[in-house]
């Protein structure tokens, strides 16, 4: 069952729109936002960035079922989407909500937990690389899963795990390519680097130590040389 | 180092540094990652020498992710060299980095690892950096 959070909002009015007034709104602590889809007109809203950021931090994350009080108009069913943010500060510039009903379904993005330590790792020295962290799936919106966990502990160095060997949550349907990998458990770039990098020292520590044999030979030849003379 | 194999143009104009990073300001490869917080030219040299302080520290551990590229040729006259009589020739590579950009990313090892590694990095760099984690999304 997917959280469901209230989160008050308020409509937006004609003279709040644009960079100018959106840059007020946030210097206030509040975050401009529109509300769209389900068959409802496009609407803009401004919301307590405060109250958003609480609203984000459970367990469901992005996915949270949220329920926006917007004025004395009553409550609608909302999920977030398209967040920007700034890139240097913590803090949510804008938003979309879209507008959903409890009968609908929908495509959310649901994180990959993995579990257990590969074999490949704890064994043969690889390490565990994740490609995709995130699965794409479609389900109603009363049960979003939270997370899909997938187990890791058989995989080997060299081999990978792919969309197809995660296990699908009940009435959900995941959207990903089924060859896609998702984790995979490689030899390590740094290992490699380290080992060109000693490969190249050791070469041309030989070149030098031929250098010195080379030098060697033609002193004892010079030498040679001169007790004939 | 990291040059482009070949160029459409030989020399480029400077251009400006303004603004914050238009894209990758999140860690998007590995688990963590350095972010520029200034605006900077980053050269092929600087970019190698973060390379080789991160892979020494992490030993053979982890996988590290070079997310900036020096694409930008940068020119000069050579020394005692009246003005004038066109510009000077390519002497190496920049990376345009502005605010917000993350330029190295590592996976595989612990954090306090990681952080120690970024932090040497860091000290190679022109600008100002700070380590960030993959956000839970």
């Amino acid at each position: 069952m997917a959280t469901e959070v209230t989160l008050e909002a308020r409509p937006r009015t004609d003279e709040e729109h644009g960079t100018r007034a959106c840059r007020r709104l946030r210097r206030a602590g509040q975050v401009p936002a529109v509300l769209y889809g389900g068959g409802t007109e496009v609407q803009s809203v401004a919301v307590e960035a405060r109250d958003l950021n609480r609203v984000l931090a459970t367990e469901a994350g992005l996915n949270v079922l949220i329920n926006l009080a917007i004025g004395a108009d009553g409550a609608q069913l909302a999920m977030a989407r398209q967040i920007s943010r700034h890139p240097l500060r913590d803090q949510i510039l804008h938003l979309d909500f879209i507008a959903v009903s409890r009968e609908d379904r929908v495509t959310a993005e649901v994180p990959l937990v993995l579990t257990g330590e590969a074999h490949g790792v704890k064994e043969e020295g690889g390490v565990l690389q994740q490609q995709l962290n995130t699965i794409r799936v479609e389900a109603p919106v009363i049960d979003v899963p939270q997370s899909i966990e997938l187990d890791v502990t058989h995989l080997q160095l060299g081999s990978s795990l792919h969309v197809s060997n995660v296990a699908t949550p009940a009435g959900s349907e995941i959207l990903n390519d089924p060859e896609t990998v998702v984790v995979s458990v490689v030899q390590t770039s740094a290992s490699r680097m380290l080992e060109e990098e000693e490969a190249a020292l050791a070469e041309a520590e030989a070149a030098e130590g031929e250098a010195v044999e080379g030098e060697g030979a033609a002193e004892t030849e010079a030498a040679g040389e001169g007790g004939e003379d | 180092m990291l040059m482009p194999r070949k160029v459409k143009h030989r020399k480029q104009q400077r251009g400006r540094l303004k603004g914050k990073s238009k894209g990758h300001d999140r860690v998007q490869f590995g688990d963590y990652g350095l972010q520029a917080l200034g605006p900077a030219w980053i050269t092929n040299r600087q970019i190698e020498s973060a390379r080789i302080a991160i892979t020494r520290h992490i030993k053979r551990g982890g996988k590290v992710w070079i997310t900036v590229f020096p694409d930008k040729p940068v020119t000069q006259k050579p020394a005692e060299t009246r003005m004038g009589s066109g510009k000077g020739n390519p002497e190496h590579w920049v990376a345009v980095v502005k605010p917000g950009r993350i330029m190295f990313e590592l996976s595989g090892v612990p954090e306090q690892i990681a952080r120690e590694a970024m932090r040497l990095a860091g000290h190679k760099l022109p600008v100002k950096t700070r380590f960030v984690t993959r956000e839970a999304e």
